[in-house]
């Protein structure tokens, strides 16, 4: 089997880390910090492949360390611990900490082994991906970038010519109102991002975005919404893993910058794909955050994608 | 003042001319008087020498008479010595004006005559006087007896030309008397023109003052008629008034009772509206109740999840770690089995298992970690228990409302419940005072407690957060402060934040009320609840509550959060 990967606890309560250091020790080798510096200096010296951290730490928080690790070690898969639900807390994280799943605490020994290994995996993977990509390196993309397409599913026009006055002429925008017409408009052109309302009456905002993802794993999602809850955006990331979560109002000159680094992620998934860690995650295992009413959805995007064909 | 003249200048000219005319003829008349005097005197001397050139004829035929008869001439010479005299100085006097001897002896003025026809006249006497004066000379020179033919020359010239003489003098005087009458004639012309002028004044000015007060009298007339007039008008306006009035008044007794009516629905709807913003009121502290337990909720969650957090992990580790013990349990048990039945290769078999797993657990270091485990999830444990104590010490479930608390130990229990939102971002400072007890509500002062703490900690916004908590008894008063460095309040927010409602923090995130039911519990203790903050240095908080309450009977229980309770601070 070779030598344990490395991991690493991070929690301001010693008594956890010594208790899950001992249920892990078997199949890792644990490193624990009790504050987010600790851990900073582990990262840096050690090869971690997965990291749990904390959210709420004196000094750092969770998801600060989270966003730093991610600077220091990008392959670092990155897991966030949060004990009762903060909003702020998880909001900034959704969109700062690049964070693969959130892991409610108290959560089982299991639960919390699986996690980490379906980690430890997907760092492997990408790893592996990455030596193949460097191997590959041949062609560079001398031919310019065609202009992104942009979606928007359920906002009003008037609202969406509001949110794009500062994107005019760069990009292709298009419009769905609902689910259906969005899966058409999938299906039509390649979409870059997808920028989506949460609340579709009978469907699930999440569940959409997940069947959006499982088909076109390369595009970009961004949730923009005035519906706050934490437990959407948890949702949002450990299901859909969406790029953003907005929350209205959106000013034009923000909402243009998210834009771009959104088309800028959407290019860099198409080069190199295993940073798309939603892909690598699907190729390991099977999602299984899937739920049925995703799967209903997966089957309309899918029978849209045959009606759409079908005329050719 | 020049209007006032000019409002004069009628009468002032008017009274100027009668002056003048009235002047002038004074002036004229006396003017002429005087004259008319000299011109009397001069008819009176011209009328004498009639008389005196009759007397000088008579004494020249007494002193004849006298002489032929042989008696003294004397008085006759002397009285026509005295009469030639005046004579001769009177027709002197009449030619050429000088003083003459009067009528009554006195010295006269005696003017000239001056009309032609008189002097002609007056030159005719003259030469009939000349000679005769030189005869009477003659006559009045001699002494004793006059000669007699000069006698006699004066007498026959006399007998001669007195007539002549007479009938000069006599046209002389009328002369005189016709230029005085001609003079008087002229005063009385003059006069009675004076007069006339000033009558003429006397009625232009009487016309015109009449014409004015005619004019003043028709403009009196049509002032009052317009007076009328206008008294007329306001009169029926006046009228109309009073009726409008009159209808004005009675909508208003109609709007009166429509008032009223208004007036029962409107105390019906304030009542109900007061019973609605009642109800709401019991449903804001509700909320605001209800905000409350659940920070205290989500921070005793927080504290009570992470032991149980590691305990729950613990007992799962157990529960894998608990197999081996179990094989080691049971091989134990084959092992004495086979041993009992003396089963040699049994024992072999099972001992050398029973080695393994004892090498698997000493590898593993299972027993260490078992022991770990339970003695972790003991403290663990512990640290639950501790936590419900100090929930239940801090809403003082089990103990009396009011009591003499220690306030320290309100404060510890509350800083454990606030654990999870301080934890975070500040460190606390203790300064306590050796001893703070006070009588109070203890549950409801950590309720205040909780809210202080908890605000302070939400106020620091960096990594170097300090809540200093400092106790001290001063004048009878506990006195409890808590400060802390972080963001402060604005000076426009600070006279506010006691205000129920008023809030700072996003919609639905603090009812606003948290403050405001700090300062209804603690002005129930009598105490006083102050703030001091700076922007960007920190906020202190100050209460004051007695350490023994006066007032007893209107300590508040339960109804510090009542509905009923005025939520108005002062």
């Amino acid at each position: 089997m070779g030598a344990l990967s490395n991991i690493l606890l991070v929690d301001d309560e010693p008594l956890l880390l010594s208790s899950l250091s001992r249920v892990l020790r078997l199949h890792y080798t644990v490193f624990t910090a009790e504050n987010g510096m600790q851990a900073l200096d582990i990262v840096q010296r050690h090869n971690i492949k997965v990291i749990v951290s904390d959210q709420r730490m004196p000094g750092m928080l969770g998801h600060e360390l989270l966003g730093k690790v991610k600077e220091i070690s990008p392959n670092t898969v990155r897991l966030l611990l949060t004990g009762y639900s903060d909003l702020d807390a998880v909001l900034n994280s959704v969109n700062a900490g690049q964070i693969f799943r959130y892991i409610n605490k108290p959560c089982s020994v299991e639960k919390l082994r699986e996690m980490i290994e379906l980690g430890v995996q997907i760092h492997d993977r990408i790893v592996a991906m990455q030596s193949e990509a460097k191997l590959a390196k041949t062609q560079p993309n001398a031919l310019p970038d065609p202009p992104a397409t942009l979606l928007f599913v359920g906002y009003a026009p008037s609202e969406v010519q509001r949110l794009t006055s500062k994107l005019v002429g760069q990009f292709i925008i298009e419009q769905a109102k609902d689910i259906d017409e969005a899966f058409a408009a999938l299906n039509r052109a390649s979409v870059s991002v997808l920028i989506s309302e949460l609340n579709f009456g009978e469907h699930d905002g999440i569940d959409f975005l997940n069947a959006v993802k499982k088909e076109f794993p390369h595009t970009v999602t961004i949730i923009l919404t005035d519906m706050i809850d934490a437990t959407m955006a948890i949702r949002s990331i450990n299901e859909a893993q969406v790029f953003r979560y907005i929350t209205k109002p959106a000013g034009e000159e923000a909402f243009a910058f998210v834009i771009e680094e959104a088309v800028k992620r959407h290019r860099a998934y198409q080069t190199t794909p295993h940073q798309n860690i939603k892909y690598t995650a699907e190729a390991i295992s099977p999602d299984q955050n899937f739920h049925t009413s995703a799967e209903k959805l997966r089957a309309k995007l899918l029978a849209a994608r045959i009606a759409l064909s079908k005329p050719r | 003042m020049l209007g006032n003249l000019q409002k004069y200048r009628e009468i002032i000219i008017s009274v100027a001319l009668f002056l003048i005319f009235d002047l002038s003829v004074l002036v004229v008349s006396s003017l002429t008087t005087g004259q008319l005097k000299d011109d009397a005197v001069a008819v009176n001397l011209a009328s004498r020498q009639r008389e005196l050139s009759q007397r000088i004829v008579k004494t020249l035929l007494q002193i004849q008479i006298a002489q032929s008869a042989g008696q003294s001439i004397e008085e006759p010479q002397t009285e026509l010595a005295m009469t030639f005299k005046i004579f001769d100085e009177t027709i002197e006097g009449l030619r050429d004006g000088k003083y003459v001897t009067g009528g009554d002896y006195q010295t006269v003025m005696l003017i000239p005559v001056e009309t032609d026809s008189a002097k002609v006249y007056l030159e005719r006497a003259f030469l009939i006087w000349n000679p005769f004066k030189e005869k009477l000379f003659r006559v009045i020179a001699a002494k004793r007896a006059v000669p007699q033919e000069d006698l006699q020359d004066a007498v026959e010239y006399a007998s001669k030309n007195n007539l002549l003489l007479l009938e000069l003098m006599n046209v002389i005087t009328s002369e005189a008397e016709k230029k005085l009458a001609d003079k008087s004639n002229t005063l009385r012309m003059i006069q009675i023109s004076g007069i006339i002028a000033a009558l003429i004044n006397f009625f232009v000015l009487l016309f015109h003052f009449i014409r004015k007060l005619r004019s003043q009298d028709a403009e009196i007339a049509r002032y009052s008629e317009n007076l009328e007039k206008m008294v007329e008008i306001r009169t029926r306006e006046l009228r109309r008034a009073q009726e409008q009035l009159r209808a004005t008044n009675a909508s208003l007794e109609k709007a009166k009772g429509e008032l009223e009516v208004l007036n029962s629905q409107l105390e019906q709807k304030v009542e109900e509206r007061t019973a609605e913003l009642r109800n709401a009121q019991t449903q804001l502290i509700q909320s605001e109740k209800m905000a409350a337990l659940g920070q205290m909720v989500a921070g005793l969650a927080h504290e009570v999840n992470t032991p149980l957090a590691f305990v729950k992990t613990n007992l799962e580790g157990m529960r894998e770690f608990h197999k081996d013990l179990f094989k080691l349990v049971e091989e134990s048990e084959k092992l004495c089995d086979a041993l009992q039945r003396d089963d040699l290769d049994r024992i072999d078999e099972h001992f050398a298992r029973l080695a393994e797993i004892q090498r698997h657990l000493k590898e593993s270091n299972r027993i260490q970690d078992i022991s770990d485990m339970l003695r972790e999830s003991l403290t663990g444990m512990d640290r639950i228990q501790e936590l419900v104590i100090n929930l239940k010490n801090f809403s003082r479930l089990d103990e009396a409302e009011y009591k003499y608390a220690d306030i320290h130990a309100g404060i510890d229990s509350t800083l454990l419940i606030a654990n999870n939102i301080i934890k975070n971002k500040a460190k606390v400072i203790k300064e306590y005072a050796p001893k703070v007890f006070a009588e109070c509500y203890p549950a409801q002062l950590n309720q205040v407690f909780l809210n202080l703490i908890t605000n302070a900690a939400q106020a620091i916004e960096h990594s170097n957060g300090e809540i200093r908590i400092k106790t001290e008894v001063v004048d009878g008063y506990a006195v409890i402060r808590v400060s802390d460095n972080g963001k402060g309040i604005p000076k426009e927010h600070l006279n506010k934040i006691f205000e129920p409602f008023f809030t700072t923090k996003p919609v639905g995130q603090g009812t606003g009320l948290g403050l405001s039911i700090c300062y209804q519990i603690i002005e129930k203790h009598h105490g006083s609840i102050k703030v001091e903050s700076q922007v960007g240095v920190g906020t202190t908080f100050t209460i004051k509550i007695p350490t023994k309450q006066t007032r007893r009977d209107d300590k508040v229980g339960e109804n510090v959060l009542s509905p009923a309770s005025e939520l108005q601070p002062a």
